[in-house]
Formats: structure tokens, C-alpha cells, sequence
């Protein structure tokens, strides 16, 4: 399954890491720094959006471009993040900070309860198993109503106070947070690609039996990734909650775990910057389309052509469609198909 | 007269990986011609080639027609069939099944239901085990199946791919009297590839011998089995 | 007592749609050795239009069904060889997966758009009323239901085990490239098999339609208990899938009727909880072959 994760829009992580050009990095921090000043509150809010789900499509470039496991209901553990800081916030008067931990590490837990089993299963049923996560979540959510507000939502009532001084409001306070969470979480994961544990990732990712081989503890890694990258979701879910002071299950459906992976096919799922590139293209590429005539509801139609693109002309694993420069890939003819390594 | 098979100029191989680079050979209607060569020569891809399994260039024509059709299964229709190394029967299917599947290229139903029963009684085992799955058979009893279900599509073209792998000397030896004898009745021409080239020049007509990829020797199968080299590299004398 | 019945009952009727749902995952299953995630989406489509025929042209609403039935064929067939085809020769087969993700929120988004996102009715098919027997309900729907499902799986075990084209079909499953050399058109196999699989699921949806309504989420539920009993009954078998939808759909009713922790909110999680059993427990399920070496 590993080789294939990795066609999904892959960039070789070679390129991908030396190509992460720190002044280019701050330059963008900067940049995304400086928008309160120049955006209304709602260009700001919009601008927020597309943080939360680069940090969301980031937890699954971990898990898929790193390690080559799947999810494709990773909207549970944004969604898990997103209700406990709600909650925890709203009902038990928590500070925001020690809500984004809590969620975090909520989300995290409940990453370790579906890797544990999804290690005993092959990739397609790692497949099966995390859909039905994304598809049941918003029946936990409907489940569990008094917690969490049922399928009408939960108003955030609780608001996070900008450090007096600063001469933000608490819109333009939760922006600038976000972006400097989503940046260190960015740093965090270049640091882990490049550490041992991270090289262990891309060995398991790359060949399961040769990792083994080499003594490593291929389920121990793949566990911690998960868990880890679970973990990333959830603070995307706290950004979440601390930006629209609402939640409702709607947010967090199957729908948005495809559109998550949708954002990882786009920015390639082993580069560590294309998550931006998928959260903003995810946020501002609906109304690009709606400005150039095509109805919103047609978006998802949109995905779903991208999503079939990038699978079909992404070459096997090794180059990403996007470095290739969308070259086609050259397949056998159709008598051309022999994969077994029969004797000449 | 034409030939069942003229391929010119064959050059195949696996993805960058050259495994045939100019072979040429003929089959006439109603010959056995035995195709030898060391492991790796390039045996089992020159039958891939011909019949569409491995990717190839070169010239190519079945029983004197130019077209050269491009997948596997047009090629079957011509009347070629390609009985691959390990026999390639359907394990889940019943032997009768099996034989019902190789007469896919065919329309008539009747016909068809006559010649599973003419195999059946040709090869008396087989019909002994007409309803267990093919996968339950023994090596022998399935290099029969593979061979009934390949002559069910009434092919005009047989490409046998080692047919004696892993059977008994006794086996092979039937084997081999059972391919000549259909070969004149039926007039069925064959291409046998053979690690055991003694038996396959004992039945053939002709024989090539590859050498990396190459066709390093051909001649009638008297004249490959008296030749020097040919007995010391196959026939180990 | 009685309730216990009424509840097996309701299981079976609910179970009948989830068996024929599972029959078209399986039917792809092994064609093509992969899940195919649109398969709810693509009924859903098909279940609209049959909704857009009866009461948006006053077609009967058998007729509809018919004609929503043979665009399944057609839709399905056509996606195989539009969209599966290209990455059907890939070693494995996630990258099929990752296509049907997509043609399940492009098929959705379509239908909203090109029908309606609200929800709407399809007229019933089997008459209301139900009959007594002792207290307990037997729903004309039922027995239509479990009728339609006795038929479509005889006729699929027919046509597999009684026709040539069937056994071709079998034959290109069992060992694809001895298939393509004894001429078997692998290709044509793959789109029939796909096109019944898309008229499957367009009976399934017409089915369920009176209890779930008609819109566009109306199957993404129904899927996953299809993929529940596909799996309990071992993805490759047609006789599996049927138990199996039978067997969960039962499960359903009970732990729905009985445990209060599921109620109505959690059925949902029932088929997931059934999902991961059975993979953990026994994979290959009650019913499968454990050749799928091509996972």
C-alpha cells in the first residue's frame, strides 16, 4: 500500500526538504503576520480558515507522506479537538491554552485507539475502517448531545483575550495565534522528518520488511505517528473553535475528511509546505471557482476531478505530479501488463 | 506454403531491462519447432511476446495475415493459445469449467460441449476429476488441464511453455506422445519451449537456440541434436 | 416475546437492502479487488433520478425504477472504464480507493445539484399495510423486500454459476491473465461487473427510499452497514453478502432495540463495530476465500 500513498501527489522527500528555504519561511511568516493590517474581519476569518486546514492537511502529510499509513476520516480527530476545547472552554471555564493541550492530546488518544487495530489490517481495510470513523463521528456527536449541542452546534461563549499591549482584537489575536501555532507545528514537523525517529517513518513508509530488518519497531513507529499526527488534527480542531466560537458536527463530517485529503493530494503529500499551499487552495479555491460562474455546490465536483487527476497521472511513489510539471504518466500499452517476475 | 508464425526482428523486454533483441523465427503450419536456450536466455519472454503478454517491437505475422493485433486476448482470438509456464489454470474453477473457459473464443455451443467430453475421455483423469476445482489437481493432472483447456479454443497455434516442469520422466514421456499425436491429427502447429531438449528434439521438426536474447543456431531438430555444441550445452553428453 | 419477532423482522427488512447494497461491493470486490466507496453515492443518483421520472414526469413508479436501474448499469459501467480503468493496472489498489473518494463528493455534489438538496419522496413501491399474525407486524414491505432480494440473488448466482458469460467473468477473476490468453475480453468483464454493481445499488437505494427518504446523504449510512455485511460474508462471496446483510441488519435492530448506550444516535457505530470484528477476528469473514492476495 506504501508505494501508492505516496502517489497521491507526492513530492520526493529529498526535494522537499532541501527546498525548505528558511528565509523564504519567515518571509511567509511575516507575511501572514502582517495581514490583520491590511484585511476587513472577514477577510481575516477567511484567512484563519485556510490556517486551521493547512494544520489539518499537515497532520496528514505526517501520517501519509512520512509514515504511508491512511486515513480517510481524519475530520474525527479535527472534530474531536474541536469539541473538547469547545467544551472544556465553555462548560468547565478552562483557559484556551490548556484546552489546546487537552483537545490535542484527546485527539491524540483517540489516534492510538484506531492505529492499534488498523496494524493488524492491510491497506485496504485500513481504508474501509477509517472511513467509517469519518462517516460515524457526527453521530458521537449527536449521541453525546447534552456535551455537545446535538446537530444544532455548541456556541463558544468564552472568548481568548489578546495580551493587552498588543492592540489586536480578539478576532485579529486568533488569527495571529493560529498562524504562529501552524508555524511552529510546520518547524516541529521538518524537525521530526529530519530526526531518526522521522528517517524511521520514511523507512517503514518505504519498505516495511526492510525496516523490520533493521530493527526497528515498525508498529511502535507506526502507533506514535499516528497518535502524533492525531494530535496535529486536534490542535487544528482547537483553531477551529478558538476562530468561530462554534462547532457543529456539519464541520467535521466525512465530507471534510475528504476535502482534507483532497488538500494533501494538492500540495503533495510529502512536502511539509504544500500542506499551506492544500489549506489555502481547500479555503479560497470554492470561491475562486464561484467568482469564475460555477455554482458552490459544484465545488465538491471540482475535488473530486483533482483527486482522480492526481491519482491517475501522479507517477508510481517516486516524483510528485506537481515537480513533474503534470507530465503524463507513461503506462504499458494495454498487453503490456506483467508485474510477476516470471523467468525469461 | 504460410506459416503459422514469422516474427522478425523481436526486441522485448521488462520495463529498462532488454531481454530480447533481434529474434527471429518461423513456425510452419502443422510443425513442431522447439525453442531452447540456457535459463535467462530469453525463452518465456519470446512465447510473452508472441502472444501479447510482454510489451514488444518487430515484425509480426499469424498464419500469413499482416495485422498484428496488440492485447492478449485478440491474439487468443486469432487461434493462438499460450499454455504459460505453471500451467495458468483457474484454481477456484472445476475442470470442466476450465475447459468450458478455454473454448472462450468460440460460439457454438454444441461443439463445444462434444469437444469437453472428446478431452475428457482423451485424458481419462480428467474426466475422472471433472467436477474438483483445478486447484486440487496434481502437477501432472493440471499440465493436462492446461493443455486440454488451451486445444479447447481449437487453436491453430500452440505455444507451450515447459510443459514437463516438475512432472515425472514417465509423465513427460506421455506428455510428449500426446502432443505429437495432435499434432498429426489435428495439424496443430506448436512452439515448445524446453528445458529438456532431448525429449523436445525427439519430437520436433525444427529447433532455435537463444543465447542472451539472441538466436545463436537453428536447423531441423537431427541436425541441433547432432550438433556439438548443442550436445554439450543441453543434452549432456 | 412478540417484540423480540417484531425486532428480527424489522432486522430482516432493513437487512434485505443492506444484502443487496453488499451485493454490488462484492460484485466490484471481484472484478476489480477493490472497495468501491462511491457505490452509495452513485445509487443515491440513481435513486433521484428514478424520484425525478415518477413524480417529476408522472411516470409509474415501476418503470422509473427500471429505467433508474439500467442508468446504474450504464453509470457504472462507464466509470469503470473512464475512471477505474487508468488505475486499474496498478500493483495495488488504493489508488482506486482514493478515485472512488472522489467520484463519491463529485456524485454527491451532482445530485444536489442537478436534482434537489432537500428531501424528498419516492413513491412506495410495495403497497402499506402489513399483516397480523399474533401481535406482530409483518410489513407488506417486508415480505416484498425479502421477495426482491430472494430474486436478485438467485439470479446473480445463476447468472455466475449458469451462464457463460458468468463463468468468463469467474474465469477472469480466478487467474486475470489466463483469462486475457484464452481470449477472455478481461475489459468487457470488468465494466459488466461494475454495471451490474451500479444496477444493484440502484435497486438497493429505490428500496430503502421510503424509510430514509430521498437525499443526497440517503445512502452514506446504508454503505457503511453494506460494507458491514460485505464484509462479515467475506467481500468475494455472493451467498455471503447476503447473509451477511441479513445477519447485520438483524444486529442492527437488536442492539438498537435493546442496548440503550446505541439507541437510535450510535446505530451507525453497530456497523462499524462489525467492520472491525470481523477483520480482526477473521478476515477472510464467513463465507470468503483467502486468495485475495492482490490486496
Amino acid at each position: 500500500m506504501i508505494g501508492t500513498v505516496r502517489a497521491t501527489g507526492a513530492l520526493p522527500s529529498r526535494v522537499g526538504t532541501r527546498a525548505v528555504n528558511w528565509s523564504t519561511a519567515v518571509v511567509a511568516l511575516a507575511v501572514a503576520l502582517a495581514l490583520p493590517a491590511f484585511l476587513s474581519g472577514f477577510q481575516l476569518s477567511q484567512a484563519g480558515s485556510a490556517v486551521y486546514l493547512a494544520l489539518a492537511v499537515l497532520s496528514m502529510n505526517l501520517l501519509t507522506g512520512l509514515n504511508g499509513q491512511l486515513s480517510l476520516g481524519h475530520a474525527a480527530f479535527v472534530g474531536i479537538g474541536a469539541y473538547a476545547v469547545a467544551i472544556l472552554v465553555t462548560d468547565h471555564g478552562w483557559s484556551y491554552p490548556m484546552a489546546f493541550v487537552a483537545g490535542a492530546a484527546c485527539a491524540a488518544v483517540a489516534g492510538v485507539v484506531v492505529a492499534l487495530p488498523a496494524l493488524r489490517l492491510r491497506g485496504l481495510y485500513v481504508a474501509l475502517t477509517t472511513f467509517g470513523i469519518g462517516l460515524v463521528f457526527p453521530s458521537l456527536v449527536q449521541r453525546f448531545s447534552s456535551w455537545t449541542g446535538g446537530t444544532g452546534g455548541k456556541s463558544v461563549t468564552a472568548v481568548y483575550l489578546p495580551p493587552p499591549g498588543l492592540g489586536l482584537d480578539p478576532g485579529q489575536w486568533a488569527y495571529v495565534l493560529s498562524v504562529l501555532i501552524l508555524f511552529v507545528c510546520l518547524v516541529l514537523v521538518h524537525r521530526v522528518k529530519h530526526s531518526r525517529a522521522g528517517r524511521l517513518m520514511q523507512a517503514i513508509r518505504d519498505n516495511d520488511i526492510v525496516a523490520e530488518g533493521f530493527g526497528v519497531v515498525v508498529p511502535r513507529v507506526k502507533v506514535a505517528t499516528f497518535a502524533l499526527s492525531a494530535a496535529l488534527a486536534g490542535l487544528a480542531g482547537g483553531l477551529f473553535t478558538l476562530q468561530h466560537r462554534f462547532v457543529s458536527p456539519g464541520d467535521f463530517s466525512l465530507n471534510t475528511s475528504i476535502q482534507l485529503f483532497v488538500g494533501m493530494a494538492i500540495g503533495g503529500s510529502v512536502s511539509i509546505g504544500g500542506a499551506v499551499i492544500g489549506g489555502i487552495f481547500l479555503q479560497y479555491v470554492p470561491e475562486l471557482t464561484d467568482r469564475i460562474g460555477v455554482p458552490p455546490i459544484y465545488t465538491p465536483v471540482i475535488y473530486g476531478a483533482i483527486l482522480a487527476l492526481v491519482v491517475i497521472f501522479a507517477s508510481d511513489g517516486a516524483v510528485g505530479v506537481w515537480h513533474r510539471g503534470v507530465a503524463r504518466l507513461r503506462r504499458p500499452k494495454s498487453f503490456a501488463v506483467s508485474n510477476e517476475k516470471g523467468s525469461t | 506454403m504460410t506459416s503459422a508464425l514469422e516474427v522478425s526482428g523481436l526486441a522485448a523486454g521488462y520495463g529498462q531491462i532488454a531481454v530480447l533483441r533481434d529474434v527471429s523465427l518461423t513456425v510452419g503450419e502443422h510443425e513442431i519447432v522447439a525453442l531452447l536456450g540456457a535459463n535467462g536466455a530469453g525463452k518465456t519472454t519470446t512465447l510473452r511476446a508472441i502472444s501479447g503478454r510482454v510489451s514488444s517491437t518487430g515484425v509480426f505475422r499469424f498464419f500469413g495475415t499482416a495485422r498484428r493485433p496488440r492485447s492478449p486476448e485478440q491474439i487468443a482470438r486469432l487461434g493462438v493459445a499460450h499454455v504459460p509456464q505453471g500451467r495458468g489454470t483457474f484454481p477456484n474453477l472445476t475442470v470442466e469449467e476450465n475447459l468450458l473457459v478455454g473454448a472462450a473464443v468460440r460460439r457454438k455451443s454444441r461443439e463445444i460441449a462434444e469437444d469437453v467430453e472428446t478431452w475428457m475421455e482423451r485424458f481419462p483423469r480428467l474426466g475422472e476429476r471433472r467436477a474438483q476445482p483445478a486447484g486440487s489437481l496434481s502437477g501432472g493432472e493440471q499440465q493436462m488441464l492446461a493443455l486440454a483447456r488451451a486445444l479447447m479454443g481449437r487453436p491453430r497455434l500452440l505455444l507451450l511453455d515447459e510443459p514437463s516442469l516438475g512432472l515425472a520422466p514417465r509423465i513427460v514421456t506421455e506428455l510428449f506422445d500426446q502432443l505429437k499425436a495432435l499434432n498429426e491429427t489435428l495439424g496443430t502447429a506448436m512452439l515448445v519451449v524446453e528445458q529438456n531438449a532431448r525429449q523436445a528434439l525427439r519430437h520436433a521438426d525444427r529447433g532455435y537456440v537463444l543465447e542472451q536474447g539472441r538466436i545463436a543456431l537453428t536447423g531441423t531438430a537431427a541436425e541441433l541434436a547432432g550438433d556439438d555444441a548443442v550436445q554439450a550445452a543441453y543434452l549432456g553428453v | 416475546m412478540t417484540l423480540l419477532i417484531q425486532r428480527l423482522l424489522d432486522g430482516l427488512s432493513g437487512g434485505a437492502v443492506y444484502a443487496a447494497l453488499a451485493l454490488a461491493i462484492v460484485l466490484v470486490f471481484r472484478s476489480t479487488g477493490t472497495l468501491n466507496l462511491a457505490q452509495g453515492e452513485m445509487a443515491m443518483f440513481t435513486c433521484f433520478l428514478a424520484w425525478k421520472l415518477s413524480t417529476g414526469l408522472g411516470w409509474p413508479v415501476v418503470p422509473a425504477i427500471v429505467v433508474a436501474m439500467a442508468a446504474g448499469f450504464a453509470g457504472g459501467a462507464l466509470i469503470e472504464r473512464v475512471v477505474v480503468r487508468p488505475v486499474e493496472d496498478r500493483p495495488d489498489h488504493l489508488p482506486i480507493i482514493i478515485v472512488t473518494l472522489g467520484l463519491m463528493l463529485a456524485i454527491n455534489a451532482l445530485a444536489g445539484g442537478l436534482f434537489t438538496v432537500d428531501i424528498v419522496r419516492l413513491p412506495d413501491v410495495f403497497p402499506a399495510g402489513a399483516l397480523q399474525l399474533g401481535g406482530v407486524h409483518l410489513a407488506y414491505s417486508t415480505i416484498g423486500l425479502l421477495a426482491v432480494l430472494l430474486v436478485v440473488s438467485a439470479l446473480i448466482w445463476a447468472l455466475f454459476q449458469r451462464t457463460r458469460i458468468g463463468l468468463h467473468m469467474r474465469a477472469s477473476v480466478d487467474s486475470p491473465e489466463s483469462a486475457r490468453l484464452v481470449g477472455i475480453r478481461r475489459s468487457h468483464m470488468l465494466m459488466l461487473g461494475w454495471g451490474i454493481a451500479g444496477a444493484l445499488g440502484a435497486l438497493a437505494a429505490v428500496l430503502v427510499a421510503p424509510q430514509t427518504f430521498v437525499h443526497t446523504g440517503m445512502l452514506q449510512g446504508v454503505l457503511l452497514y453494506a460494507f458491514a455485511a460485505a464484509t462479515l460474508g467475506g467481500f468475494t462471496s455472493v451467498l455471503g453478502a447476503v447473509v451477511g446483510g441479513l445477519i447485520v441488519g438483524v444486529l442492527q435492530s437488536l442492539a438498537v432495540g435493546y442496548i440503550d448506550f446505541i439507541g437510535n444516535d450510535l446505530s451507525l457505530l453497530v456497523a462499524l463495530a462489525i467492520i472491525i470484528a470481523v477483520l480482526m477476528v477473521k478476515p477472510n469473514g464467513l463465507f470468503g476465500r483467502a486468495d485475495s492476495s492482490r490486496l
